[in-house]
């Protein structure tokens, strides 16, 4: 046990364990405690659907080994933080037990949202975020055969959702209120070739629909027997999955005191409210330097960056506190900076890389896309015009691995698109052997540009 | 897909059934094809109805839940079956039935080999000996399961052209060329191994053989010759180009038994920390063997055995009883289903621990990874057959470099986000800790 001051990290999912990982790089006699009341270790969210299909057991889903965490003195506690009280310094945990801390990271995550449907607290009605809702998931499978479900959400949850069961010979439909699958996010191209790719798993896809109300079963009052859609369809089942989004987790910040708005509202340093108290990942909200909140990220890559963030930080003021200013020079106490924003999923055997600024509906941008004769591969380019210059400012992939340093050095110098398509090569990722693809992109956009009028959107006359 | 079991079944009961006396009228050509045609069909069906209905991606459902996956009953039998035929293959003239005049040989000569004496008059002229069954089975499961594999990973270019690799050069230079040569009375030479893992192919004696031969001297200066080159020339500048891959999953047979009939194995590669140290210890040692006993067999030679006499050949022999055979048959191949496809390349060979070196310190392979995609899902360090934490690397954004590594590419064809790829490239930081885009 480490002999320092006292790092408490509520929650062990990706953002809590990279804090606590930079904190001890930074800091080697904090003591770390981490609490999450979900797992022992810090187990992959990403990947619970490869243990429901059988891909991979929950410990091979653990991203350290388990002794990783004795050996660089991270000390883990299963419990549940029920309240946490900043002027005291201390948490209390569901055991009634009280801990004391010198600095606090509040990283407890997200949850499914519910809208408040009637019947939602059905039997067979659950989301799939934690491992609890695995386990749910799974007992379900235990008891007897699922003949059909419905998944309520057209996003990256249902349709991991929709591939589990689709694994194994459940009958899917799913609910998708936008106009397009994942409308919100994807433009209308990319959307209709991950639709494809759905029904051609034999998922019955309803656009435009939403959840009206869950119905009972007609022998089991306690168990769901059907959906209502607000287009006022009966779909009979015998599992609803909501996958309409998560929001942040907040049962533990209640009556502390934080500045909650949304999210737990932290500055670019992942400072909550309270002294001594930070917060990041899904849970938290970022404002500007300014105090305006930002749009939460739920992504595992932003709880990534941010628990990184707080780490040093928080390594950086107890440094301060104790009047070490030598220690803290050698951190980089550097803010959040997001970059220029990546993602990536996979919808059933179709891969999705993204990186900049991506928006269903450009507004201030321009567009163009590529779409395989098979309707399974697609690059699409986004680029703003700025004195008489195409600069490249997103780009979507679909089925295409594409390089993310080196769109990331690409969106940084601004690069002219014609430039993008005569490099194209260099920013595959492709397997060995690969497919060519990069002639037939370079050789539509010669094609295409060839007729437009307007020499913003034409081929520059130099390939710099 | 009842048949495709009644067909693997059938071809399976073929030995027990004729063991008890029964199925006498099938002979020849017909009781063969009936002990590898069937099961043939059988597993290939069986293949082809689980892969084929799979769109694009690899199928990896149900893996964890199955016991032939997860050292369950019938892995575990399987395994026994393994090796006990391997023991019987190494050891068999030694193993006797107590109050038995007949060897574990004899048995396997009566109720096995003489079965593919129609096979081995077509191709040698000679009736069926031991090698010739060995080498026959090992080419027809090879064969087999890498049909397999086609079948599973037909999506990925990559593993389709490394699976033809593996089955080529299996079929020819290690099976079909070496029968040739001693149909042709000259000695059953393996183009595809060489020292250290075939060592005698660089001991002097052999070479004296190869030279003293009368008929055909030019076969065996040729060996000779293509022994020394391929060992000391042309593994160093291929493994600095291509990595070890080139070898060890490309073109050896230990590696493609490996990546066909093991690859329903991979999964139970041991992946601590702890089996990493002792495999650096393992192989390095067998490797420091192999290259003392050369030496000393070397300088014996040349000192007309007056100094070191019979030690060396004594080790050499050793050598050949306890790392060859049974560390790389018996328990190489036979613990298959209980410790993965990979034990004997993992902690014994001395090729891989060459190729390795070479590909740790100076060679061009690596595996990147895409910046700072990873998910930490865990797909390739599960999948990867050599037991390296590929994630480790992956969620630091580091590029893999690893003595161990392969270069089979498994992990990058499970990655669900295209975080990984095998390239060859510039030396200068390979490792990728300069354009860092995670720490």
């Amino acid at each position: 046990m480490r002999s320092g001051p006292v790092l408490i990290i509520i929650g062990n999912g990706i953002t809590g364990i990279t804090a606590a990982r930079y904190a001890r790089q930074h800091h080697p006699q904090m003591r770390i405690r981490v609490i999450s009341d979900e797992s022992d270790y810090f187990f992959s969210r990403t990947a619970l659907m490869y243990i429901f299909m059988g891909h991979m057991r929950l410990q091979d889903t653990e991203p350290y080994e388990r002794g990783f965490y004795a050996t660089n003195g991270i000390e883990l506690l299963r419990a549940r933080v029920v309240a946490i009280d900043p002027l005291q310094r201390s948490v209390r945990l569901d055991s009634n037990q009280s801990l004391e801390y010198d600095y606090l990271l509040i990283a407890c995550g997200s949850r499914p949202r519910y809208f408040d449907w009637p019947g939602q607290d059905l039997n067979g009605v659950q989301g799939l975020y934690s491992l609890s809702d695995l386990k749910t998931l799974e007992d379900r499978f235990r008891g007897s055969r699922m003949q059909s479900a419905v998944i309520v959400g057209g996003g990256l949850i249902g349709i991991e959702m929709a591939e589990m069961l689709h694994s194994r010979n459940v009958a899917v439909q799913m609910l998708v209120r936008e106009s397009g699958y994942w409308g919100n996010v994807l433009p209308a191209a990319e959307s209709r070739l991950i639709e494809r790719e759905i029904q051609r798993h034999g998922i019955q896809l309803h656009l435009q629909t939403g959840l009206q109300s869950i119905a009972a079963h007609l022998e089991d009052p306690d168990r769901v027997g059907a959906v209502i859609t607000t287009t006022g369809q009966r779909l009979p089942c015998d599992f609803v999955g909501i996958t309409a989004g998560v929001e942040p987790r907040l049962d533990c910040v209640d009556a502390s005191g934080l500045a909650i708005d949304g999210g737990i509202l932290v500055d670019p340093y992942q400072r909550t409210s309270a002294e001594r108290v930070f917060a990041a990942g899904d849970c938290a909200r970022l404002c500007d330097g300014g105090g305006n909140p930002a749009a939460i990220e739920q992504l595992w890559y932003t709880g990534r960056m941010q628990g990184q963030v707080a780490g040093r930080q928080i390594a950086a003021l107890a440094w301060r506190d104790a009047g070490e200013t030598g220690r803290v020079d050698q951190i980089d106490t550097s803010p959040y900076q997001r970059g220029f924003g990546f993602n990536s999923a996979k919808f059933f055997t179709r891969e999705f890389h993204t990186y900049g600024q991506v928006p269903p509906e450009p507004e201030s941008q321009q567009t163009w896309v590529w779409l395989s004769a098979d309707m399974t591969r697609l690059l699409r380019l986004y680029w703003q015009v700025k004195a008489d210059r195409t600069v490249l400012s997103g780009v979507n992939a679909i089925g295409i691995r594409l390089r993310h340093a080196v769109f990331d050095d690409w969106l940084g110098a601004g690069l002219a698109v014609p430039t993008v398509i005569h490099r194209l090569d260099q920013a595959i990722f492709e397997p060995e052997f690969g497919s060519g693809v990069v002639r037939l992109i370079q050789r539509s956009w010669y094609a295409s540009r060839q007729q437009m009028a307007d020499p913003l959107t034409a081929p520059e006359a130099r390939y710099g | 897909m009842r048949v495709a079991w009644l067909l693997l079944a059938a071809g399976l009961a073929f030995l027990p059934l004729r063991w008890l006396g029964w199925l006498d009228f099938l002979t020849g050509w017909l009781a063969l094809g009936w002990l590898l045609v069937l099961p043939a069909c059988g597993i290939i069906w069986l293949a082809a109805e689980r892969y084929l209905n799979r769109a694009a991606g690899i199928d990896n459902d149900g893996i964890f839940f199955s016991g032939w996956h997860t050292r369950g009953w019938s892995a575990l039998a399987a395994g026994s079956v393994l090796t006990a035929f391997y023991t019987g293959l190494y050891f068999g003239e030694d193993l006797v039935w107590p109050g038995s005049a007949h060897s574990l040989h004899d048995w396997l000569q009566a109720g096995l080999y003489q079965y593919f004496d129609p096979l081995a008059r077509l191709l040698t002229g000679r009736v069926a000996d031991k090698w010739f069954v060995y080498s026959t089975l090992y080419s027809y499961a090879v064969l087999l399961f890498g049909v397999r594999m086609l079948l599973k990973y037909r999506h990925q270019t990559y593993q389709v052209w490394r699976t033809l690799s593996v089955i080529f050069f299996q079929l020819s230079f290690a099976w079909l060329v070496p029968l040739w040569l001693q149909a042709m009375n000259q000695p059953g030479y393996y183009f595809s191994y060489w020292w250290p893992l075939k060592p005698e192919y660089l001991y002097p004696g052999i070479w004296l053989e190869w030279l003293g031969k009368q008929e055909g001297g030019f076969w065996g200066l040729y060996f000779l010759i293509f022994s020394a080159f391929i060992s000391l020339i042309g593994v160093p500048v291929l493994t600095w180009y291509f990595g070890k891959r080139w070898y060890c999953s490309w073109v050896c047979g230990c590696g493609g038994l490996a990546e066909t009939m093991g690859d329903p194995f991979r999964q139970l590669s041991q992946k601590s920390t702890r089996a990493w140290q002792i495999e650096r210890w393992t192989i390095h040692t067998i490797l420091l063997l192999i290259i003392a006993i050369t030496i000393l067999l070397w300088i014996n030679s040349i000192y007309k055995g007056e100094l070191l006499g019979a030690w060396s050949q004594a080790a050499a022999r050793w050598y050949g009883f306890l790392i060859v055979s049974a560390f790389g048959g018996v328990i190489g191949v036979g613990f298959y289903p209980w410790l993965g496809s990979r034990i004997w390349c993992r902690y014994g060979c001395p090729m891989a621990a060459i190729l390795g070196l070479i590909q740790r310190f100076y060679s061009r392979f690596r595996i990147t990874t895409n910046g700072g995609q990873c998910i930490s899902c865990g797909n390739c360090s599960t999948y990867c057959e050599m037991g390296i934490d590929v994630r480790w690397y992956a969620q630091r954004g580091q590029n893999i470099v690893r003595a161990s590594c392969v270069g089979c590419g498994v992990c990058a064809a499970v990655c669900p986000r295209g975080v990984l790829r095998l390239e060859n490239g510039p030396l200068l930081d390979r490792q990728g800790t300069e354009k860092n885009m995670v720490l």
